[in-house]
């Protein structure tokens, strides 16, 4: 932060904001051009999504178990433990799921992105790709950004899935609330549209683009140094988290 | 990859530089700078330290516009190609990064392969071939699986020119492919480049400090100082040249036209003593 | 290329366990685990009261689903709610005596029909009615089973009605659970004052299966918790003749207000049963205490 010159940081947060949507358009206007890179995304949904699941998976297992552990004492003082499933099935789809995926997915997924292609610029290898007559937005920026896109919401749905196992396990196995009411009362409350499609699908594949978006610019932009790499991966982690809550609640408030 | 139809008819040269200026933060690094490569041939661009050599290759394969002047490459007007047409000119450009550049992320065969399978459709069987004669005319078959990180810097840039050749380019740029290699690596591809430039045909344009290994393998120096081209000549003719840049140059003195300051106010003034000299 | 093939096959095994977990939440944990598929026969049923049930709401035995509320429409004629359940076909042994009940999952969750199985010869079939029905029950029923204090019994069997009189029946009102023995037994009738008399005369209609109850019962109207709603509780008595309709319970025990609570604790006084009360006693939040 102190290697740049202090400019208003206000300016500086527009600038990279339009930075940032002028970037949206030249990578979206590269996705013809980088189907025939099909299979480097490919390799992406592999390095971003396959290899992001095991901490997805363990974080919404233990999500799970918490938020049922917590409801179970509160909801006992009701004697309402029957809800438990079903808060634990809302709470996770609607805000939970969605964004505790895309944040430990910009922790996971959108740091490794922005280092890999700050480190490519470092090391010339995006210029080498402009020298070989290939287009390193439609070669390297692209297939990252729909890698990213595809892989948020099926993330969040094995985070949703694990959740749900996790709140089974305590609120069932563990506390002893009747299975049946557990489920019934899960399904009877869910909604597909609102809750799966609306709240896991949309809002993650809001979340993927946000998050990817953000990385790959990041990565494209900053300084190829040593140091500007290290000061990129830091703000694609905030900027991330910010537009990841920030989104979260314009989506809230359109879509419920 | 040369077309023998345009080569005829075009002059015998292949890059024609005439009046690039080009200003980059205030500071003038070409100064209507003329320069002319010649076809078939190994020209070797030097100068001291930042005087734009690099910079003078982005020119040439589009990676940077000067503010004024024209840069033909082939007969194209490079600074007025669309991005298309850019492109299809640089399939016909080798270059080779300083650092090499290898793509990280695949092996030495894949990254050799990598613009035949980015460009092309051939069938694996061919390519494999393909890879693998560039890779033999280099020495590094045998290294066909290592990953980049597991190569030393002068097997690296032996592959990167593997690379660089693997569409049988009419031009070949060389960005410093001598820095940072032993004597050993430094004649292998001082080799190298004399021998893709006998049997091959291949322009060859070199951007080096390293006089003597220049004096080897090229046909024509070019010494470039203060945005313009101040000595040019066949290596015995430049190395004759009187002239005091060529003198400090070659002769590697310290101070001389390039000077060993850097340019500052007056020493006396900056230190405060101004008032007591007056 | 030895790592190509890998890549991809890494990459389409978590493409599926992806939508492998879409499916699963899609179809296991919300509604479409209850949307019923497959052949169904239509059986009518009327509720003086359907809440909040809606079309394609489940219908239930036992707990399982067996089918969906078709569609709830009004019959202007009798100013009754005419429900049609679509009914899976497998499940066609429903007697015609059997009775639907709406019940609500949990304490915040969508209402569903339950069907309990009588004991008639005769199944139901398709365009059939099940006459028996129980609607909806009220919100304040519900507060009352939520609290604690078990819920109005219900009257299918039929009902008798006992009165009992109190000076002060505090926030009681018609609906309020009346409990033996901590279980609910009947319901509160009617509350009303009695001009003559000046004090609250309460009707409890109880269940008919509970007709052994001894008539020196005492009545005393208590409070579930502190913010509880108000309950009748009898406590029975000894005496060899039982309880019949449009009985009179004597001992009452009136509801305590909460002046009367801290001056029976600060001056070691009593509320007794002298003091004036009214019907429409202010709501007075009171821990249950002890016989007098």
């Amino acid at each position: 932060m102190s290697a740049r010159p202090m400019r208003n940081p206000l300016l500086q947060a527009l600038a990279q904001i339009g930075g940032c949507g002028l970037f949206l358009l030249t990578l979206l206007a590269a996705i013809p051009r980088s189907f025939k890179h099909f299979r480097e995304t490919v390799r992406q949904l592999w390095f971003v999504g396959a290899m992001s699941l095991v901490i997805i998976m363990v974080c919404g297992l233990f999500v799970g178990l918490v938020l049922a552990l917590q409801l179970y004492y509160v909801l006992q003082i009701f004697g309402g433990t029957a809800a438990s499933g079903m808060v634990v099935a809302l709470a996770i789809y609607r805000e939970l799921g969605p964004v505790v995926t895309a944040l430990l997915f910009a922790g996971r997924a959108g740091t490794s992105i922005t280092a890999e292609i700050g480190l490519m610029r470092a090391t010339d290898q995006i210029a080498a790709m402009e020298m070989m007559a290939v287009d390193p937005v439609a070669y390297v920026g692209t297939p990252r950004f729909l890698a990213g896109l595809i892989a948020m919401p099926l993330l969040c749905c094995v985070f949703c899935a694990m959740g749900i196992l996790g709140g089974h396990l305590v609120g069932v196995t563990w506390l002893g609330i009747d299975n049946g009411t557990f489920w019934s009362n899960m399904t009877a409350a869910v909604n597909l549209h609102t809750d799966i499609v609306n709240g896991i699908l949309l809002k993650s594949l809001a979340f993927g683009a946000a998050v990817s978006l953000i990385a790959v610019y990041q990565g494209f932009t900053t300084p190829p140094t040593s140091e500007g790499v290290a000061y990129a991966t830091t703000r694609t982690v905030v900027a991330s988290s910010i537009a990841i809550l920030a989104l979260d609640f314009v989506l809230t408030a359109f879509l419920m | 990859m040369t077309d023998p139809v345009r080569a005829a008819s075009d002059d015998r040269t292949l890059v024609r530089i005439r009046g690039l200026t080009t200003v980059l933060n205030g500071k003038t690094v070409f100064d209507a700078l003329d320069l002319d490569i010649p076809r078939g041939k190994v020209t070797a661009i030097m100068g001291p330290s930042g005087t734009g050599k690099t910079t003078l290759l982005k020119h040439i394969t589009g990676q940077m516009r000067g503010d004024a002047g024209e840069v033909r490459v082939d007969g194209h007007n490079v600074p007025e190609l669309s991005r298309l047409q850019l492109f299809e000119l640089r399939e016909r450009i080798g270059y080779l990064f300083q650092n090499s550049a290898l793509l990280t992320d695949f092996d030495v065969f894949e990254n050799v392969a990598f613009p035949l399978r980015q460009h092309t459709r051939l069938p694996e069987e061919l390519i494999r071939n393909i890879v693998l004669t560039k890779l033999q005319s280099v020495g590094l078959r045998g290294a066909a699986r290592l990953m980049p990180s597991e190569l030393s810097g002068g097997m690296a840039r032996r592959v990167a020119l593997a690379r660089a050749i693997v569409f049988d380019p009419m031009l070949i740029l060389y960005d410093e492919p001598f820095v940072g290699l032993d004597p050993i690596a430094l004649n292998q591809v001082l080799k190298l480049i004399r021998t893709l430039n006998e049997t091959l045909g291949i322009t060859s344009v070199l951007v080096a400090h390293e006089l003597e290994a220049i004096k080897q393998v090229a046909d024509h120096i070019y010494l470039i100082a203060n945005g313009k081209v101040v000595a040019q000549g066949d290596p015995a003719t430049i190395a004759a040249d009187g002239s005091p840049w060529t003198r400090q140059f070659f002769g590697g003195e310290a101070d001389g036209p390039v000077p060993f300051q850097y340019p500052a106010g007056d020493y006396a003034t900056a230190l405060g003593f101004a008032e007591q000299r007056a | 290329m030895s790592q190509r093939p890998s890549y991809a096959v890494g990459t389409g095994l978590f493409i599926l366990l992806g939508f492998a977990a879409l499916v699963y939440l899609a179809t296991q944990t919300t509604s479409v685990a209850n949307v019923h598929r497959g052949a169904s026969y239509t059986v009518t049923t009327h509720f003086a009261d359907v809440g909040q049930l809606k079309e394609r709401s489940p219908v239930k035995v036992a707990g399982v689903r067996v089918g969906q509320v078709q569609s709830i429409a009004l019959d202007p004629a009798s100013a009754q709610a005419d429900v049609v359940l679509a009914i899976d076909k497998n499940f066609n042994k429903i007697p015609d005596d059997s009775v639907v009940t709406i019940f609500t999952s949990g304490l915040l969750g969508d209402q569903y029909i339950g069907i309990d199985y009588g004991s008639s010869k005769k199944v139901v079939g398709d365009g059939g009615t099940l006459a028996l029905s129980r609607s909806s029950q009220p919100l304040e029923a519900m507060l009352g089973k939520f609290l604690g204090s078990g819920g109005a019994a219900d009257n299918l069997g039929g009902t008798y009605a006992v009165s009992a009189r109190f000076t002060n029946v505090g926030s009681l009102s018609a609906g309020a659970p009346v409990k033996m023995a901590g279980v609910a037994i009947g319901s509160v009738q009617s509350v009303e004052a009695d001009p003559v008399k000046l004090d609250a005369k309460v009707t409890l209609a109880i269940d008919k299966r509970y007709n052994h109850i001894p008539n020196d019962s005492s009545a005393a109207v208590f409070t579930s918790g502190l913010i509880g709603g108000q309950y009748v509780a009898i406590q029975p008595g000894g005496s060899p003749d039982n309880l019949k309709n449009d009985d009179e319970l004597i001992l009452t025990q009136s509801a305590m207000q909460l002046e009367d609570l801290i001056g029976k604790f600060l001056v070691n006084g009593s509320s007794s049963g002298d003091k004036s009360g009214s019907a429409s006693g202010t709501p007075s939040p009171t821990p249950p205490t002890g016989k007098k």
